[in-house]
């Protein structure tokens, strides 16, 4: 194990929406660096945020790939644990990465950080409403 | 047999809706954009026009929620209020929250959601306007047949 760290972003907003990563470890094998990241607590916002393709191969298996950090509206569209019928994308708690250098695996792992900022951030704004009313008669 | 009509008295149906929506965003960086609606007061019909289905979520004994529409006539008598029935999943709630990708998505759902409360309402208001029929049976219609 390279290194074993959490790390934790909330928002400036008043609201208390964060979510913690725990990127519990780096180790260099043949196939290159590999980081395992796992959500372990989120406050407004459930702990699977990271968006998976399950892509049809040939006969009859498929193969499952790490897209993007969930949007909000990805939260609300994408099922947990496997697709809907129909559908190839889903959520998870946890996402296994493979990389060809350390230092790609730094940058992409800062990008995946400032990606759930930017999540925790778009939670924090959608608590605050703003009220009107509508009568329909 | 004689017929005659007349229209009955038309009740006056209103709903109040609170919309509450998004305030402070930046568009391109904020990545979702929620809107909730509220029915806040309804006058001479049911609260609870938002109808929901609950289905089989991907993990075994989970269950997922989703808004379908916005309540006809119909579906007002047929579904049951807060829970669903076993068979179809539909139920309704007196409110509606949902995320949108973008504001002008928000906005153009909102509006389309306004206008099917407006002609829900416009249709159970059409509901009580109705027409009289006085049918009398003689039993000449029905012993026809049978005595030719």
């Amino acid at each position: 194990m390279a290194m074993s760290s959490s790390s934790s972003s909330s928002s400036s907003e008043p609201v208390g929406c964060h979510a913690t990563l725990h990127v519990s470890a780096v180790t260099r094998n043949a196939d290159g660096y590999l980081i395992s990241i796992t959500v372990t607590e989120a406050e407004c916002l459930p702990v699977e945020l990271f968006v998976f393709q399950r892509r049809p191969l040939e006969g009859g298996v498929s193969r499952d790939e790490f897209r993007h950090v969930a949007s909000l509206a990805d939260i609300e569209e994408y099922t947990v644990a496997a697709p809907r019928p129909g559908a190839v994308c889903y959520r998870l708690a946890k996402v296994d990465l493979v990389f060809r250098s350390i230092s790609l695996l730094f940058y992409s792992l800062r990008e995946l950080k400032r990606d759930v900022c930017l999540l925790v951030e778009s939670a924090s704004a959608n608590l605050v409403l703003a009220e009107s009313t509508v009568e329909i008669t | 047999m004689t017929e005659s009509s007349s229209s009955s008295v038309a009740l006056t149906r209103s709903l109040m809706l609170k919309r509450s929506e998004i305030a402070k965003y930046v568009e391109g960086r904020t990545q979702g954009y929620r809107v909730r609606f509220d029915v806040s007061e309804a006058v001479c019909m049911a609260a609870e026009i938002f109808v929901y289905q609950r289905s089989p979520g991907a993990i075994a004994g989970t269950m997922i929620d989703e808004f379908s529409n916005v309540a006809s006539p119909a579906d007002l008598e047929e579904y049951p209020v807060d829970k669903p029935v076993l068979t179809t999943g539909f139920y309704r709630l007196s409110y509606v929250d949902l995320v949108f990708r973008n504001m002008a998505l928000l906005l153009q759902s909102a509006e389309a959601l306004v206008c099917d409360i407006s002609v829900l309402v416009t249709a159970l208001n059409q509901l009580d306007l109705l027409t009289e029929h006085t049918v009398v049976l003689t039993g000449v219609e029905c012993s026809t047949d049978i005595s030719d």
